[in-house]
């Protein structure tokens, strides 16, 4: 099992090789986010900025001018805590950067809130013109990854990764496509969501359950096709993420905007902060263990 | 042909009073540096010189600049709709701007990375930026300041508008920046202090620029407002003036009142 902040760093050093206009910034934190693998690989082409994530942002805006692919990596949370900055220097001076945050989630467990990405695709999908990518597994980041660096792209995106090591879901050589949901599996009673490095679990949640599980791992812009096909009833959104303004409020703003007349069931972080703990104490204690999610969609299901 | 700083001024004064709003005080601290930079380096030209206008507020001083020299048709629609003259610095909607600025804080990163990115293509160009001194109140400069001798950005030079007042009053009470020169000389710049309205003392310093390894920054003691004489007051950072006051400040720049 691999995590996907090593699918980023693996795939950045294949795709550097040649392409020297991949660049990487990083902020002290390059072997967390593991961008320092790419700085070994190319020394030249990785330029540390010390602690200092507003600068960074402001930097990686001016390079990107002279066509560099800019990646800037650091945790989630310090990243895209530093708003005003992205709003401004990045996603309102539409700098087509790659903002890499990982730690996402309360899976990081021990280190604490402090430290867990828990508002952030909130909080980067409601700027004009960002776009928000949340993979699942260690593959699907890399083919992530690969698409980021072989396309020419308009405007910045938001790469939202995680830390902990995780069931693999897909084949090697998978290609990524923007804006599409991927079927894990079909069923006839309802529909879950998911998305980012739970999926896994809930995968492992809706064995032997009914119900169709779809991966999304582009969360902007959001696959509308997707949710109108198969969200008609018993509609779930799982996400290691507040439920507020992730997946759950991108999946009902459609559904709402359809008129599709079904329950939604938002499974996150409940406008709650968390806590330090063993990552499987948390999932089971805040409801995204593989069971807990199990024991949530089944009591639907059985009503 | 050569821009004249107190025409810059006119023109101003002209968007400010005709749409009663924008600010005048910053730009007009800022017509001598304005014209000098447009007047001496290739700010027109991509992959050439650079102008990144942090304190974005000042942005009038800019487009009065870029208006003189035939790159803009119209003064009129500045902060209309569906105009290129946004109230703060757009690159996307005016590509003459060389960063989207407004926000304070922002600029000198956004500048580093200009001159970073032009470092490692060999581009023989020049960036600028210019920050306000209120502006240096924010965290971020010092996080630019910090970085930019990292790298020996000797492409790099960074004026700060000395004007001494910011939105509230002045700097000293508001928050007193002390010895500006020696911090950011500590942080491993050059450092120099000239008179910003005299374009004789920016010729001496800006032609005295060659073979310096460090970044430079160019104290420019400057006064807010200046060229008329009511408008030396910090109240006038974005006060609209009233047709007396108008035709008072036409008349002060060596321009007949309407």
């Amino acid at each position: 099992m691999k995590a996907t902040r090593d699918g980023f760093g693996d795939q950045l050093v294949i795709s550097g090789k040649d392409n020297p206009n991949i660049i990487g910034l990083s902020a002290d934190l390059g072997k967390a986010t593991k961008i320092n693998k790419f700085g070994e690989a190319y020394p030249d082409r990785l330029f540390e900025m010390g602690i200092a994530e507003n600068n960074m942002i402001g930097v990686a805006s001016g390079m990107s001018e002279y066509g560099y692919k800019v990646f800037l990596a650091s945790f989630a949370s310090f990243l895209t805590g530093k708003y005003d900055t992205i709003r401004c220097s990045i996603a309102y001076s539409n700098a087509p950067c790659i903002i890499v945050g990982t730690h996402c989630g309360m899976a990081i467990g021990k280190d604490g809130v402090t430290q867990m990405g828990l508002e952030d695709i909130s909080l980067m999908r409601s700027l004009p013109g960002m776009n928000v990518l949340n993979p699942s597994t260690y593959n699907q980041t890399k083919a992530v990854v690969k698409w980021l660096c072989d396309t020419n792209l308009s405007n910045p995106y938001y790469l939202r990764l995680g830390r902990q090591p995780v069931k693999e879901l897909y084949y090697e050589d998978i290609k990524f496509e923007l804006g599409k949901g991927i079927i894990l599996k079909e069923g006839s009673n309802g529909v879950v969501f998911s998305t980012g490095c739970v999926s896994s679990d809930v995968l492992e949640a809706a064995e032997g359950l009914d119900i169709t599980v779809i991966d999304m791992p582009t969360i902007k812009p959001i696959d509308k096709e997707i949710i109108k096909q198969y969200a008609h009833q018993n509609i779930f959104t799982v996400e290691d993420h507040s439920i507020i303004g992730g997946l759950g409020s991108s999946v009902a703003e459609v559904i709402a905007e359809e008129g599709i007349h079904s329950k939604l069931h938002r499974i996150g972080l409940n406008d709650t902060f968390p806590e330090s703990g063993a990552p499987a104490d948390l999932y089971e204690k805040y409801g995204l263990s593989a069971s807990k999610i199990r024991k949530r969609i089944s009591n639907e299901l059985d009503k | 042909m050569k821009i004249n700083p107190n025409k810059l001024r006119k023109h101003v004064l002209d968007m400010v009073y005709e749409k009663q709003s924008g600010h005048i005080g910053g730009s007009f601290s800022m017509a001598e540096i304005t014209a000098y930079l447009y007047n001496n380096y290739d700010l027109l030209t991509p992959n050439k010189d650079k102008l990144i206008l942090s304190k974005g507020h000042a942005v009038p001083i800019l487009y009065a600049a870029l208006y003189e020299l035939g790159r803009i048709d119209t003064l009129e629609n500045f902060r209309e709709v569906n105009s290129p003259l946004q109230g703060h610095p757009d690159k996307i909607r005016l590509n003459l701007m060389h960063a989207t600025t407004g926000a304070l804080g922002q600029g000198l990163s956004i500048a580093i990375g200009h001159a970073l990115a032009c470092k490692t293509k060999n581009l023989n160009n020049k960036i600028f930026c210019v920050l306000g001194d209120g502006e240096v109140q924010e965290g971020q400069i010092w996080e630019a300041f910090m970085l930019a001798p990292k790298y020996e950005l000797d492409n790099l030079v960074c004026f700060i508008d000395y004007n001494k007042s910011q939105n509230d009053g002045y700097v000293k009470d508001i928050l007193d920046m002390g010895d500006l020169g020696a911090k950011i000389k500590s942080f491993g710049w050059d450092i120099c202090v000239i008179d910003g309205h005299d374009l004789k003392d920016i010729d001496s310093v800006m032609t005295g620029l060659k073979n310096h390894k460090k970044p430079v920054c160019i104290i420019l003691d400057t006064i807010k407002g200046k060229g008329v004489s009511f408008m030396e007051e910090p109240e006038w950072h974005a006060k609209a003036p009233n047709k007396e006051e108008y035709n008072n400040a036409l008349k002060e720049l060596g321009y007949e009142s309407n």
